[in-house]
Parts: C-alpha cells; sequence; structure tokens
C-alpha cells in the first residue's frame, strides 16, 4: 500500500507545514505544470568539452549559467574544486481527490515528476568532469482542513 | 553512492515544491542551512569527528561511499536545508566525508531554482 509523499520520504514535516497552512483552496489552483528552466544540451559534455582544457567562460558559453554552485574536496585525491549545479524539474499531471468533509477533510494531491541534475567540477579554472544523472516518478501528498478556530 | 544522497535531497525539495504550489500554499521550509564557510577549517586526516560536530551540528543523515578500490568505504553525514514558497526552491546540501573519525571531504552546493506554473485556461 502506498504511503503518503511525507511518510514515504521520512519528511513529517513537510505534512506539519502544509497541515499549518489550514483551509487551501487546493482544487481552484492546482497547475498542470510547474516546472524551471530546461536543463541545457549535454552535447558539449562529449564533443566540446575538455577536461584540464576548457574553461569557466566555455562552460557558461555552451551550458548556460548554473542555478547554484558550491565545492567538493573529495578522496581520493582530495584536491578542492568548484561545483556548478544544474538541475531541470517538472511537476506534471496533478491529480487532486477530496475526501471526507468539515474537519476530517482531506485532499490527496498526486503529480509525475521529471528530474534532471548536472553537476559541474572545476579545478582552479578548468574545467575537471561532470556528473549527470535523470529520474522520473510520481509522488503523493495528503492535506487536510484545519478545525474551526484552529 | 553520491547520488543516492543528492537524488535524496532534490526529491524532498520537489516534495517541498509539490505541497507549496499545489495547495496554493505558504513557504515549507526544512533542515538547517549547512555552515559551508566553515569547511575550509577542516583538515583530511587530522579534523575529527567531534570537531565537526561541534562546528556543523548534528547531520540529518548518515550513510557510505566507496570512492576508490584502493581505498575502503567512507561514512557519510548529510546535511541540506531547502525551503520554497511556491515560486522558487532553495536547497543547500553539504554530504562530509568520513574516514572513521576524521574528516576526508566534501561536496557541497546550494542552488536557487524559479518554477514557472502553467494553468488550465
Amino acid at each position: 500500500m502506498k504511503q503518503p509523499l511525507a511518510a514515504r520520504i521520512g519528511l513529517p514535516y513537510l505534512l506539519a507545514s502544509s497541515l499549518a497552512v489550514g483551509s487551501m483552496a487546493i482544487t481552484g489552483c492546482t497547475p498542470l505544470q510547474v516546472a524551471t528552466r530546461p536543463m541545457p544540451s549535454m552535447e558539449p559534455l562529449k564533443s566540446d568539452l575538455v577536461r584540464g582544457v576548457s574553461t569557466r567562460a566555455d562552460v557558461q558559453r555552451l551550458l548556460g549559467e548554473p542555478s547554484g554552485n558550491g565545492s567538493s574536496v573529495l578522496p581520493p585525491d582530495l584536491s578542492a574544486r568548484e561545483v556548478w549545479f544544474y538541475q531541470e524539474v517538472r511537476v506534471e499531471d496533478f491529480k487532486t481527490e477530496r475526501a471526507g468533509s468539515g474537519v476530517h477533510a482531506e485532499t490527496y494531491i498526486r503529480a509525475n515528476i521529471t528530474q534532471r541534475i548536472l553537476l559541474v567540477f572545476f579545478k582552479g579554472e578548468l574545467y575537471d568532469g561532470y556528473m549527470w544523472y535523470s529520474n522520473v516518478g510520481a509522488v503523493e501528498g495528503k492535506t487536510r482542513e484545519a478545525a474551526p478556530g484552529s | 553512492m553520491r547520488l543516492a544522497f543528492v537524488n535524496g535531497a532534490i526529491v524532498a525539495s520537489v516534495a517541498a515544491i509539490l505541497l507549496t504550489v499545489s495547495g496554493c500554499a505558504p513557504t515549507v521550509a526544512y533542515g538547517v542551512k549547512p555552515q559551508t564557510d566553515r569547511l575550509s577549517q577542516f583538515v583530511p586526516g587530522q579534523t575529527k569527528a567531534a570537531d565537526i560536530l561541534l562546528s556543523l551540528g548534528e547531520p540529518r543523515g548518515k550513510g557510505a561511499a566507496h570512492p576508490s578500490p584502493g581505498l575502503p568505504p567512507r561514512e557519510i553525514w548529510f546535511y541540506e536545508y531547502v525551503r520554497s514558497d511556491g515560486k522558487t526552491a532553495n536547497l543547500d546540501l553539504l554530504l562530509v566525508f568520513m574516514n572513521g573519525d576524521s574528516y576526508d571531504g566534501h561536496l557541497w552546493f546550494s542552488s536557487v531554482d524559479t518554477f514557472k506554473k502553467s494553468y488550465n485556461k
């Protein structure tokens, strides 16, 4: 049996937060799709960017501006590297279903998620490799109407 | 191994987004923002677990990685902070690699993604 989203991913705070929202007019404002900007093409990683040769400017020109950055020091060589983070997320096929009434009313939310993640590594000023992956899955959650006066 | 941790955090951020956008809800946030500015104080092989706990606090989760065939597996300490207001999602993620009782590296990034919604007309 499928558990609610918050239980499945071990984030009870999420459910608690949604409960705290109170009366939510979910049916009236559920979007068709929620998405970030698209992921850049992966082709430059295969054909244009050369480890130890290409620069940050090359990466930015070919892949665009990252949505985040950071750093890494990873075994076995323990060299410091800068990390650029690219992400595409699409949440779509939203479905909501209301059950119960009054203070017992609950709304179930289901949606499909597509994610693509790319981390690009730099050693000094030079491109030093990448890691990417993608996944497709479904999520579901549940919200409750707040009790009157709560 | 790194993938599983990174992916777990991403799924969690998407879950937060789902709750905020689908419910027209206010901000959802969880976790504690990792103090990544303190990572520069850590020295591989010298900084101990107690020093990291003092500096970064308790991790939200733990795991393991086997980054090289020539090395024994490393323990991973997992820190994250996610905040979404239904329009943007901020993700701060930090993995700290431990070799026994000693610091042995890290991976962190911080991102801001803007979400665009489309509705039925």
